[in-house]
């Protein structure tokens, strides 16, 4: 109260004297006081981007293990049950589906493979023609066994099957069925009905017959050409008892390429739909996807793995030698690479990943103000007989 | 008057000077704060999820401890077909899945090899039923070595018997080319009850690789 009064007296005094404007703010007093204010601003400013710098930062890891996590999770359990079809590795496979032996959607090997650099005789399919170059495209077909609904029984004359449960499964859908005692599975398109319901019709063409592979109706749709084994045209087919499974036929290739959408370099995933074969996008900011195959080489198959090849050089082995081809692939890693969705480095600066894994790009990257992430997913095939 | 003018502006003003720093420095905090807060947000928002995941990934692992341990004792025990039929009297496969031991179908005593068959009823499977997994007399055990885990339970299922490979054909006339096949399901559960892992696989022996295959 007494310094209040004070100051008052004072500046009543300097305003007694006549100098009215210095009374208010001298030179002085103003660049003090703006000194000291930018002062404290400025600290506070700093403080204030190294936050926002930090706050990027901490977002940026956020995003990049996130993907990860979700990737590394989403590739092992792909590469575990590739290559399920029923629950006995040795059972009778029956193809009832039409498509051309290339097609790699419908294909039984579980694991497959393409550089993207191929060339020759196994080339690239069109549908990966824009995927990035130097990385790697991996196809894993497989049932997707966790979603599998019983069969309560299996009308053969009329082409149906009902199941416990009203399904998912849509016209056109490829399905597998396998028997309940593990003998028998068949592979086959579900023709109806177009409404959700219990039931699942196939073609009555096509009998789900147990003891050939592959087959494929001949152009008519009588016939049954299934190379000299057992089925002729008038076999009604195999009746799938009770207690059998139908799940759905699952076809993914992982292969990168720019966004459609944003325009940064993205994991596609290839899949199955209605029978037909429609990419999605998986994950945005992959950089590189890099695959390779532990494989059990030699004329006889003992179970371990022997080397790793990549994609081009198995091919090269499957030209070369008789006795093998991808099911002798026992184990796949993948490498991956991972890019922050901005900048995140005050300045550029050169990022060593480990190297290693590709001859071309990336095991040194340089000049860059991203961030960036190396993550190795290994994974056993799990549906090869061995343990 | 005049006086009193200058003095109205002089204090306005110098209140100005002082108030702009003073709030644009809180404006600037309260950014940190918001800032900051997002990113303790979001930072316990990931450990929560690595955690989860890494809880995912040590019940897989449990469970498939169990699977790869029951698979070894299948294999090593060898193919018995007497556990399945109706004169057995210890470790039998039965239609209860007592000793978590499932069988349920038709394998005559004294039957002519592979002359066996599953029930075709439509009924829920064994790993569906809670029961089985819930009271110990009808599941097998494994503890899990060096962890927290409680131990992870398994059923064995007798499936009857399949072609032994690729180019076999099981019948009655080539009993030596069929295999028994046996299902195993295992579910591990976590510590804190959150992530529960059923993992399933099937084994195949052959007929003529009776008890203790794998002698080491």
């Amino acid at each position: 109260m007494r310094s209040f009064k004070k100051k008052k007296s004072l500046r009543s005094f300097y305003g007694f004297s006549g100098c009215v404007k210095s009374a208010g703010v001298t030179l002085v007093e103003l660049l003090v006081a703006m000194f000291i204010g930018l002062f404290i601003l400025s600290g506070a400013v700093s403080v204030m981007v190294g936050s926002k710098n930090n706050f990027v930062m901490e977002q940026e890891v956020a995003f990049i293990q996130e993907n990860s996590r979700f990737l590394a999770g989403e590739l092992v359990h792909e590469i575990r049950m590739a290559g399920y079809f029923g629950c006995s590795t040795f059972n009778d496979l029956t193809n009832t589906l039409n498509h051309d032996a290339g097609d790699w959607m419908y294909a039984s090997k579980g694991v497959q493979g393409y550089e993207v650099s191929d060339a020759g005789p196994s080339a690239l399919p069109a549908e990966f023609s824009d995927a990035r170059e130097n990385t790697d495209v991996l196809i894993i077909n497989r049932g997707e066994s966790s979603e599998s609904i019983r069969v309560s029984y299996h009308e053969v004359v009329k082409s149906r099957m009902r199941l416990s449960q009203t399904h998912g499964f849509n016209v056109g859908d490829i399905l597998i069925v396998e028997d309940a005692s593990c003998s028998n599975t068949s592979v086959f398109q579900m023709i109806g009905p177009a409404s959700r319901s219990r039931w699942v019709e196939h073609a009555a063409v096509s009998p789900l017959s147990g003891s050939c592979s592959p087959a494929r109706p001949d152009s008519d749709g009588v016939a049954y050409d299934c190379s000299g084994d057992i089925p002729g045209p008038l076999v009604k087919g195999y009746r799938f008892r009770p207690g059998s499974a139908v799940m759905a036929f699952k076809s993914s290739a992982f292969f990168v390429k720019n966004s459609d959408i944003t325009g940064v370099s993205t994991l596609y995933r290839s899949g199955l739909e209605r029978g037909r074969s429609v990419a999605r996008e998986l994950v945005g900011g992959v950089e590189d996807f890099q695959v390779i195959y532990g494989v059990d080489f030699g004329p006889a198959a003992d179970g371990k793995i022997d080397r790793y090849y990549n994609a081009t050089e198995l091919k090269g082995l499957e030209v070369e030698y008789s006795w093998f081809d991808w099911r002798r692939v026992l184990n796949v890693r993948v490498t991956v690479v991972l890019k922050s969705n901005s900048r995140v480095y005050p300045s550029a600066h050169d990022v060593d990943l480990g190297g290693g894994f590709n001859a071309n790009n990336y095991e040194y990257l340089s000049n860059t103000r991203y961030l960036y992430q190396k993550i190795v997913v290994t994974g056993n095939v799990r549906n090869r007989g061995g343990t | 008057m005049i006086r009193n003018l200058t003095q109205r502006i002089h204090y306005s003003l110098s209140k100005k000077q002082h108030g702009s720093t003073l709030i644009i420095c809180l404006i600037i905090l309260l950014i940190m704060t918001m800032l900051g807060v997002t990113n303790m947000r979001s930072a316990s928002m990931q450990m929560k999820m690595a955690s989860n995941t890494q809880s995912r990934q040590n019940t897989f692992h449990a469970a498939e401890f169990a699977l790869s341990a029951a698979e070894f004792n299948i294999i090593n025990d060898g193919y018995d077909p007497i556990a399945a039929q109706p004169e057995c009297s210890t470790n039998c496969y039965n239609e209860k899945c007592k000793d978590g031991l499932c069988f349920n179908g038709a394998f005559e005593s004294g039957a002519i090899l592979p002359e066996c068959e599953l029930a075709t009823a439509d009924a829920t499977p064994y790993w569906l039923n809670k029961n089985i997994w819930n009271s110990a007399a009808f599941h097998q055990t494994v503890s899990i070595p060096n962890s927290d885990f409680d131990d992870a339970k398994y059923i064995v299922e007798f499936m009857c018997h399949v072609d032994k490979d690729e180019s076999a054909e099981c019948s009655i006339l080539a009993p030596l080319d069929c295999a028994a096949l046996y299902r195993v399901t295992s579910l591990a559960v976590s510590e804190d009850g959150l992530s529960r892992v059923m993992l399933q696989s099937t084994v195949a022996v052959n007929l003529n690789e009776n008890k203790k295959m794998i002698e080491e």
